[in-house]
């Protein structure tokens, strides 16, 4: 008797996770449907009003009615590729440090200090990023300015996930490389990297998902200059979320409209990288594992 | 058994010592086989614990060495100082006299990737990279330096045919390594190893995790393995010691009464044969016999 | 780890991270998805209307211009010093938020800057709704040039913001003034960043005074040349116009006293160049046309003595009031605002209504019905 009703416990519990999961999953997408359908609702005047132009032309007058985006999409793709090209070797490396070669006495409070970075609200990296970088080094308000803080601002996601990504190398993988005479690199490149690949790039897309919707801080330091597609990186420019934050307060009507579109044009371009990341990653799992 | 049958009119000698081959009267480790590991008291711990001591023992050239005993009396452990990969656990450290061909292994000019070159080792799970099948085996060669195409394709082929896998794979030396069988990636990982020439290969449980007709194919390589490489192997099958191997260390573990804790030590190190048809210890002969406990 | 990481879970953490800021500004539309409203990602101090008993404490919630958000402060202080059972929340998020927010029936009154647009004014839910006039400040043309007096007219103060000038001793300028020793550095133009309704005056200011040379036209907004610096708010501005040599920038009284900026007299409808002060303020006060419900703009005022940057604000409040409690609080709060507390206003630079407005707005306050 005990038996059968363990069995049937065991169902229930199985079923009521079932539910819940479905449950769960649906109100996300039913969420983010209904994001994009009332976003996209209101970003149509501006569409209807400018067309294509508003991807391709680059005025942005308010008082005009005009809304170009292109160079508010460049200056956000151009930071954005700035922060990653600064943050991603550098989280690797230190990634890689922590766990392959950091005695444990160092290992520890390192970990400690990028978990607790990681968590640092935006705008403090934003006004350190005016104070110092800026004004300090001399950089005043540019795409450079914005990435590196970008970059500052993403190395302790990266970083922290790609050594929780490492971390999970299994032992006997690493010492599969060892045992055959490798150097401590060559193991790295032969069993955790590989190892890693995948989580590697969730990470780098997680933390390029952040560098492409920052606001404040990017508001800060880029300069809000208008209609800036240049790639010296000394030149102030400007993002989409910077432009949505700087201007969203104070405006109405078509200007509005447009502030929105930008909004789901970022959304779009943010769920475009993510699902080629996911197919680059999914690729090479399927790669190595042979399938 | 037929190879090893030679063994069968060795004289037993009861006022042996115990441990180690020493006065073991072996006619072959007296008169021509070197010796590649020399231990001599021999200790290792993991930080403050000491998972084996007084470990002395030789191993020879060209023969297989099987280490057996209980669980947890430090087989693995052993093992593992033959080719310092204890070099990377924090706290593990090696004690004692542990020599190859005359050199102290932990001497301070020894580089242990250099030892790993010579010393290979197969592990208990089958560990292939998560890369091909031809740049698994091609791993080796190429940290070792050997970079050019044509001898890279002989050498992965000629490891292949030694470890019994070519003809199952030829035809598919670009796709992964993952998506073998259990048993073919654990010959992968033996080509792995022979590939880059090694003079030991130490094997942990290499079987543990296979089908009799697989184990029976990697005991079949062990043995023509042999006339090329020394081989040190782990196992808990008590019939593969006896099929395989030439030699073998039973180990056991006892309580140490400074700590509480089980520390393993060599009980009884002699010509297989022996160990199984009469040993001189009654642990060991408890043991084989499934009388242990 | 690799599984969790890669597959669906990736783009759906990283698109929620996105969503979490989008949803910012969706926040408003979800409340109400069909009226034009939004709010500013990361503000919404004002809540919905708290229903206390009449009689008992009542709590005001208002949002608006950040412009009279000093004043606001002062007023309110002063007001539930003497009323204690009544609290007023002030959320200064900008005059578009005060507006939308009126409009969407969240606060029991909003202030801004500007009034509603004439295609808005439909879009307000609770009726017909008042302008009540309670503030004036100055838009300073504030610099750092190593000059003790300026004196800028529109048309030259439009060339300087749209780069057409380019250094300190230019003739425009040295004809601005007379026998100055003018320095041959550049000019820096500092303005906002952020959408404003500083902006949106000095940008109305010369679209009015300065309609030929100035071409950018006007809103909280406008299409500045690449090489101009933004600052964000009124102290951003103010902090660029400090540490840079050869700066200029548009700037509130309040702020730039606050930074101990220089300031520019700038030359009036009547040809005077005047400096922003309470008096000139109030003097283009006394100078302005009012239409009947309130609505005008104190800015190229007549009169010698106005200064022509001068801003308005206004409070905004529903005509007929559904919370009897609430009702009597904001008429009593809004008249406070339009008698005692003017007095208040200059201490933080600011500059009280003109008497004939005054009573006006008092007429309008005693319009408002309780139920
Ligand atoms: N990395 C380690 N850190 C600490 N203690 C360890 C570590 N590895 C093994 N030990 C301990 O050392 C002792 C010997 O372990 P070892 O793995 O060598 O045993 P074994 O003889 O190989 O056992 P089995 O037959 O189960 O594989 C055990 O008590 C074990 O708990
Ligand atoms: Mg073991």
């Amino acid at each position: 008797m005990q038996l059968s009703e363990l069995h049937a416990r065991s169902q229930h519990a199985d079923r009521a996770f079932r539910v819940l999961a479905v449950v769960a999953a649906t109100t996300v997408l039913v969420v983010l449907a209904l994001i994009t359908v009332t976003m996209s609702k209101r970003a149509w005047p501006v569409l209807e009003h400018m067309g294509l132009d508003f991807f391709t032309s680059s005025r942005w007058s308010a008082p005009e009615g005009i809304y170009g985006a292109l160079p508010f999409i460049f200056g956000t793709l151009f930071t954005a590729t700035i922060a990653l090209a600064l943050a991603v070797p550098v989280s690797l490396g230190v990634a890689l440090f922590i766990t392959q070669v950091a005695p444990p006495w160092l290992k520890k409070p390192m970990v400690y200090l990028l978990d607790l970075l990681a968590v640092v609200p935006s705008v403090v990296f934003g006004l350190w990023g005016v104070l110092v970088l800026s004004q300090h080094f001399g950089l005043g308000r540019s795409f450079l300015t914005a990435g590196i803080i970008l970059a500052v601002m993403i190395t302790p996601i990266i970083t922290s996930l790609s050594r929780e990504v490492i971390e999970t190398t299994p032992q006997t993988d690493k010492e599969a490389a060892l045992a055959l005479g490798a150097t401590r690199w060559e193991m790295i490149g032969a069993s955790v990297l590989p190892h890693s690949k995948g989580g590697l790039v969730g990470a780098v897309m997680l933390g390029l998902g952040r560098a492409l919707g920052e606001t404040i801080a990017a508001a800060l330091v880029i300069g809000s200059a208008l209609g800036q597609i240049t790639l010296d990186p000394y030149a102030s420019g400007n993002s989409m979320p910077a432009v949505i934050a700087n201007e969203f307060g104070e405006s109405d009507g078509m200007h509005k409209s447009a502030l929105i579109a930008l909004a789901v044009t970022l959304f779009v371009i943010t769920i475009i990288v993510n699902l080629v990341a996911t197919a680059i990653v999914q690729r090479s799992m399927r790669r190595s594992r042979g399938t | 058994m037929t190879a090893d049958d030679s063994h069968d009119d060795i004289p037993v000698q009861r006022a042996a010592p115990r441990i180690g081959h020493r006065g073991s009267g072996d006619p072959q480790v007296a008169i021509d086989t070197p010796v590649v590991f020399d231990l001599e008291d021999v200790a290792v711990y993991y930080g403050a614990f000491r998972a084996v001591r007084g470990v002395a023992m030789k191993v020879l050239k060209n023969q297989i060495t099987a280490l057996i005993g209980p669980s947890g009396c430090g087989k693995t452990t052993l093992l593992r100082a033959f080719n310092r990969m204890h070099d990377v656990i924090p706290g593990a450290r090696v004690t004692g006299k542990l020599q190859y061909h005359g050199i102290d292994l932990y001497g301070p000019q020894v580089s242990a990737t250099e030892v790993r070159r010579r010393i290979g080792m197969v592990f208990q799970k089958p560990n292939p990279f998560p890369k091909s099948i031809y740049d698994n085996v091609a791993f080796g060669p190429r940290v070792n330096g050997t970079k050019n195409k044509i001898e890279l394709d002989a050498i992965v082929e000629k490891s292949l045919r030694a470890a019994a896998l070519w003809d199952e794979v030829k035809d598919r030396l670009g796709s992964s390594a993952l998506g073998m069988s259990g048993g073919q990636q654990q010959r992968l990982c033996i080509a792995r190893t022979i590939a880059v020439e090694p003079e030991v290969v130490l094997m942990d449980e290499p079987c543990s995790a296979l089908d009799p007709i697989a184990t029976a194919r990697i005991e079949e390589l062990m043995r023509e393995l042999k006339s090329r490489f020394t081989i040190v192997i782990v196992t808990h099958n008590m019939q593969q010691a006896a099929r395989v191997s030439d030699r073998t260390a039973f180990f056991t573990a006892e309580l140490d009464s400074a700590n509480d804790r089980r520390t393993g030590i060599l009980v009884e190190y002699d010509v297989t044969q022996k160990i199984f048809s009469n040993p001189s210890d009654e642990r060991t002969e408890n043991y084989i016999t499934g009388r242990f406990g | 780890m690799q599984n969790l990481l890669m597959n669906k879970p990736c783009w759906l953490i990283a698109s929620l991270a996105v969503v979490g800021f989008t949803g910012g500004i969706s926040a408003g539309c979800k409340k109400k998805p069909d009226d034009g409203g939004g709010s500013t990602p990361g503000s919404g101090t004002a809540t919905g209307g708290a229903t206390a008993p009449s009689g008992g404490p009542v709590t005001l919630n208002a949002s608006g211009a950040t412009f009279q958000q000093a004043a606001q402060e002062v007023t309110i202080e002063a007001f539930t010093k003497a009323n204690k059972h009544i609290k007023v929340n002030y959320g200064a998020g900008g005059s578009g938020k005060g507006r939308q927010d009126f409009a969407d029936q969240v606060v029991d009154f909003a202030c801004s800057d500007a009034p509603y647009k004439e295609a808005d004014v439909g879009k307000v839910k609770g009726g017909e709704f008042f302008y009540i006039p309670n503030v004036l400040g100055a838009i300073t043309v504030s610099y750092n040039a190593g000059v003790d007096k300026l004196q800028l007219s529109p048309e030259t103060i439009a060339k300087i913001f749209q780069r057409e000038i380019k250094t300190w001793n230019d003739p425009a300028i040295a004809a601005d003034n007379p026998g100055a020793k003018l320095p041959a550095t550049g000019i820096v133009v500092a303005r906002r960043s952020d959408g404003s309704g500083t902006t949106e005056n000095f940008t109305k200011f010369l679209e009015g005074a300065a309609p030929t040379a100035w071409k950018l036209k006007s809103g909280s907004t406008v299409e500045w040349p690449v090489d101009t610096q933004a600052g964000n708010g009124n102290g951003g501005v103010a902090q660029i116009v400090k540490s840079t040599p050869g700066a200029i920038g548009y700037v509130d009284l309040s702020d730039a006293k606050a930074s101990q900026l220089k300031y520019a007299a700038v030359k009036n409808p009547a040809g005077k160049y005047v400096e922003p002060t309470a008096a000139s303020v109030t003097a283009a006060g006394d100078g302005i046309e009012v239409k009947d419900n309130l609505v005008f703009t104190a800015l190229n005022a007549k009169g010698d003595a106005a200064y022509p940057i001068t801003a308005q604000s206004w409070c905004m409040t529903y005509a007929k009031q559904a919370d009897k409690a609430k009702g009597e609080a904001i008429k009593a709060y809004f008249k406070f605002m339009l008698t005692d507390a003017q007095a208040l206003l200059p201490e933080i630079d600011f500059a009280p209504i003109p008497k004939s407005l005054q009573e006006r707005a008092l007429a309008q306050v005693d319009k408002i019905q309780t139920p």
